[in-house]
């Protein structure tokens, strides 16, 4: 297996703002811990999948990884170097490694701009190359992406959702990265075009040696197309572990409910959910973090220790598969029965 | 299997000017437009007396009503009046074009660092051009004009001066707005220079709100102009300026009206048309966005 | 047990008048809902599902479009021949639920005063002049607002009386999507329309909601008209549903039998593109949706689908009923038959 692609290690990203209150005159600092302590390792090759609900930090984190935001604090290694903090040219190079898909291919593309113009603006800031060659590797790109080479001058507005999605793609792997970060590839798009859509990047994966990032709220999607899973609550890893096993075995009590609330259209389906459990209650919002267990408020195994007792840390239960509860073992074992 | 794009529709440019034709008012204005700028292009050839529109004088002929040989008459110095509208036209619209050249020129790429730094940049920006906001276009550009010499080409820059700050401000909000887009942040991502993204991705993508504002303006423009040369501190006689022929017309109405009256009108008429199309131009723009 | 019917809408036909031409969106559709039903609509983006909503509802803006040719009983009423007036009346027994909970509640008031508003309207019987004075003042406001609280409780909303003084920005959306259920079920509506109510929201709240218009639906002897694109949630709410595409409804059957042994190639195509919990292949539909102005000729699925007869091209397929309940419209399936 050797050394991981991706490691991060207590990746933390926070926002602050000051919040002035009349007419005292005083002002709080609010911190919004979007991401915190994240560790986690990526090998070539591999599909991870971060999973998690609005306010989980999953699109933060995966913004932090490919530094379109800055993260707080933590340290990042890519390629066997450290990259936490670097600036400037390493950072440059940086980027023509790691890449990213964006969620909604409607305003990720420039509505003023060609398709052409806007996939070989990669190439033009990192690359030497001639104008006719980028109209190579354009054309290029387009077939890899199953597009016909007649879009190149046309504006995004004429093409469809899965179109411009491909397009997206396309860019993102102009400057042929390794590591390409899909922050929710398909949930703007139908759900014909989103098989569609997976299967090509299932094969781009393939023909190209990617390694890729996934960021979804859609367990389905997770269990045919990842390798490894992270699931996030209010910022915080809560479970990780490979997909066959999350899925053999959820033991943290948001995984469960995630999955349990997980549409599913067929009866064989229904028996891959664990329990019937649905959640009360609102998803805290990541301004006032609580100091206990952060599903403490709205988990349905909780017993009085929860309350008194400060955030668990991350146990590993069974090979690579690691829960922040400790009481799941013992959930696992009460649902089996 | 390769996909090509959806069946191409009447598209671009054809379908556009298709949808912009239903829009009648917006084509009376488009149409009294182009009459105009030609007729202003073409004033030295196309008016019957083109020397009055300069030196010459007639004051034989001096306020003859509108007849033969003179359609809209002549004025007291016996200039025929048609032909030094013509000429009038040329100068009003060559306000317009310098006067928003000048502006957007300075107001649009000051509103856009603006926005896009946010900051110190965008704190000193803006209070400046908050302080050229506190004062009336009119009355700023009059005192401009009386501190440097009434002249046209002075009330053209006092205008101009007057009028970056609505630029400015324009491109300042649409900044704030386009820059949370997602196509600029993965633009960003990608490693691109600020200045690319201002001027690259931004700009092009507020010109159909800048066509509108300038187009609106040019006629607003046009006003504060000739109301500068009625009030004495723009052009001065015997220049063909459609505000001054108002101002020396004044003193012979009612009797004589037609010294006042087609010059008026032809300030109307055009101001009109420019917001008659700019209005079209609005509407256009807004159904295209959804 | 004959039940009788609430709904019948028969080959409704409607066209939008655009500038690029005409849009035949709506393509003989046919619909069917009797008391105490959950019926659902399944499509994808662009199949029309949300036009034939709002044409029951009667907030389809006429021009630009226009009832080419159909029928909409309700009850003995024909929606579509009726007067302004009539409508009206009817208009009070149909309930809406509309798709986006942070658009759709007025942000410049407190929700409370939306409800109250609605209450006391409904109250006046359509009369201004007494909505007006009631309005304000009097015991008629304070009943209006405890019966508000009532209605946030039976919606399970914790602590109704301080949610009545909430705007809409201080609400989640969970708790937005309660509060439009709760505005829906005033005045005792017969038929709940809900277009994609939980489209916007987070899975686990989702369930919540969806259970909670289930539980409404049960108690207050509703009947229902769910929209969506999620076949995983028509399954978990519907009795019956319809599949649109392209404007045309393609078949339509008991909720059960359709998962189970779908019969016309887009639904089996839409069943398998769905990505599922037991890691069968899913596929995809290739090309894309029409587009309304330059439909194909004939069945408007043929150029997508797998095996398409000569007659596909040539002729609209008739809709046949090839068991007691279920609705096929294709050629393939009445041929072969």
């Amino acid at each position: 297996m050797g050394k991981p692609l991706l490691k991060t290690q207590d990746l933390c990203k926070y926002f602050f703002s000051r919040k002035w209150s009349l007419p005292s005159l005083q002002s709080r600092v609010i911190t919004v811990k979007a991401v915190d302590q994240c560790s986690f390792e990526l090998y070539l090759g591999e599909i991870l999948a971060i999973v998690g609900e609005s306010g989980s930090g999953k699109t933060t984190l995966g913004q932090s990884i490919g530094r379109i935001i800055d993260p707080t604090s933590g340290k990042v290694w890519f390629d066997g170097r450290e990259i936490t903090g670097v600036q400037g040219a390493e950072l440059k190079g940086l980027r023509r490694e790691i890449q990213m898909v964006f969620q909604d291919p409607g305003s990720s593309l420039n509505p003023r701009h060609r398709i052409d113009d806007i996939i070989e603006l990669p190439m033009k800031i990192h690359l030497h190359f001639s104008r006719k060659e980028r109209r190579e590797r354009v054309k290029e790109l387009l077939t890899l992406v199953q597009l016909a080479g007649e879009l190149m001058p046309r504006y995004p507005h004429a093409l469809s959702g899965g179109q411009k999605q491909r397009v997206g793609i396309a860019r993102a792997l102009s400057l042929n990265p390794k590591l390409v970060i899909l922050d929710e590839p398909t949930s703007a798009l139908d759900v014909s075009v989103q098989a569609k859509i997976l299967h090509l990047l299932s094969d781009l994966r393939d023909k190209l040696g990617l390694t890729y990032i996934l960021i979804t709220h859609n367990l389905s999607i997770v269990k045919n197309f990842s390798d490894q899973i992270i699931v996030m609550y209010l910022g915080r890893i809560v479970e990780t572990a490979p997909t066959a096993l999350l899925f053999q075995n959820p033991l943290h009590p948001y995984t469960r409910a995630l999955l349990s609330a997980t549409p599913v259209i067929t009866d064989e389906e229904r028996k891959h959910i664990p329990a019937e459990i649905t959640l009360e209650g609102e998803i805290p919002s990541p301004v006032n973090v609580p100091r206990t267990c952060v599903f403490f408020s709205r988990c349905q195994e909780k017993r009085e220790s929860c309350a008194g007792m400060p955030n668990p840390d991350l146990e590993e239960v069974e090979s690579g598969h690691w829960v922040r509860c400790p009481f799941a073992l013992h959930l696992s074992g009460k649902a089996a029965a | 299997m390769n996909e090509a794009a959806p069946a191409k529709r009447k598209e671009g440019l054809a379908r556009s000017w298709v949808r912009f034709r239903k829009n009648h008012l917006a084509m009376a204005g488009l149409i009294f437009l182009i009459v105009i700028t030609v007729a202003a292009i073409l004033a030295p050839w196309m008016a019957p007396y083109p020397k009055d529109a300069g030196l010459g004088v007639h004051f034989d002929k001096a306020l003859s009503p509108p007849g033969p040989g003179h359609i809209f008459g002549t004025d007291e110095a016996g200039r025929d009046i048609f032909s030094r509208l013509l000429f009038g036209a040329r100068l009003s619209l060559m306000l317009a074009v310098i006067v928003l050249g000048i502006a957007f020129s300075i107001g649009v790429p000051l509103g856009i660092i603006a926005g896009y730094f946010g900051g110190a940049v965008d704190e000193i920006i803006m209070r400046i051009t908050d302080i050229f906001s506190s004062i009336p276009a009119l009355v700023m550009a009059m005192a401009v004009c009386v501190l440097l010499k009434p002249s046209l080409e002075n009330s053209m820059i006092a205008i101009a001066l007057v009028w970056w700050r609505s630029f400015c401000r324009l491109a300042y909000g649409e900044t704030l707005s386009l820059k949370q887009e997602d196509f600029v942040t993965v633009s960003r991502s990608l490693g691109s220079s600020s200045f690319y993204i201002m001027f690259r991705e931004i700009l092009p993508n507020m010109t159909s709100s800048l066509l509108v504002k300038i187009t609106l303006d040019a006629g607003y423009a046009i006003l504060v102009g000739t109301s500068i040369s009625y009030l004495g501190a723009g052009a001065s006689p015997p220049t063909p300026e459609w505000g001054i022929m108002v101002a020396e017309g004044r003193h012979y109405l009612p009797g004589s009206w037609w010294p006042s009256l087609f010059p008026g009108l032809a300030i109307f008429l055009t101001v009109l048309s420019f917001n008659l199309l700019g209005d079209g131009l609005r509407d256009f723009f807004d159904v295209k966005v959804e | 047990m004959k039940k009788t019917v609430l709904l019948k809408a028969r080959e409704v036909t409607v066209h939008f008048d655009t500038i690029d031409g005409t849009l035949k969106v709506l393509n003989r559709a046919n619909l069917d809902i009797y008391e105490g039903e959950v019926i659902g609509i399944v499509g994808e983006t662009g199949s029309g599902k949300s036009v034939m909503a709002k044409l029951i509802l009667g907030i389809l803006p006429m021009p630009p479009a226009r009832v080419v040719s159909g029928q909409v009983f309700f009850r003995d009423g024909d929606l579509l021949k009726m007067s302004p007036k009539e409508r009206q009346v009817l208009k009070e027994k149909v309930a809406y639920i509309p798709q986006d909970p942070m658009t759709s509640l007025n942000p410049l008031f407190p929700v409370g005063s939306m409800l109250i508003d609605a209450i006391i309207w409904k109250r006046s019987n359509r009369s201004l002049g007494r909505y007006l004075i009631t309005r304000r003042f009097g015991p008629s406001r304070r009943e209006a607002a405890e019966q508000a609280a009532g209605l946030l409780d039976k919606v399970h909303i914790a602590d109704p009386q301080d949610i009545l003084y909430r705007y809409p920005v201080q609400l989640s959306g969970g708790m937005r999507q309660r509060v439009l259920l709760a505005m829906a079920l005033i005045g005792k509506p017969e038929l709940l329309v809900a277009d994609e109510p939980t489209t916007a929201l987070d899975v686990t709240i989702q369930k919540r909601i969806l259970q909670l218009i289930q539980e409404k639906v049960r108690e207050e002897k509703l009947s229902s008209l769910y929209i969506t694109h999620d076949l995983g949630v028509a399954r978990s709410l519907c009795d019956r549903i319809y599949v649109m595409y392209a404007g045309t409804v393609v078949e339509s059957g008991p909720m059960g039998a359709m998962l189970e042994k779908p019969l016309h190639p887009y639904t089996v195509g839409l069943l398998q593109s769905i990505p599922k919990l037991t890691g069968e292949p899913f596929d995809g539909i290739p090309g894309q949706v029409p587009d309304y102005i330059h439909l194909p000729s004939g069945c408007r699925f043929h150029p997508r689908c797998g095996e398409p007869t000569r007659r596909c091209a040539m002729e609209e397929p008739e809709i046949l009923e090839v068991e007691p309940g279920r609705f096929v419209s294709c050629h393939r399936i009445s041929s072969g038959i």
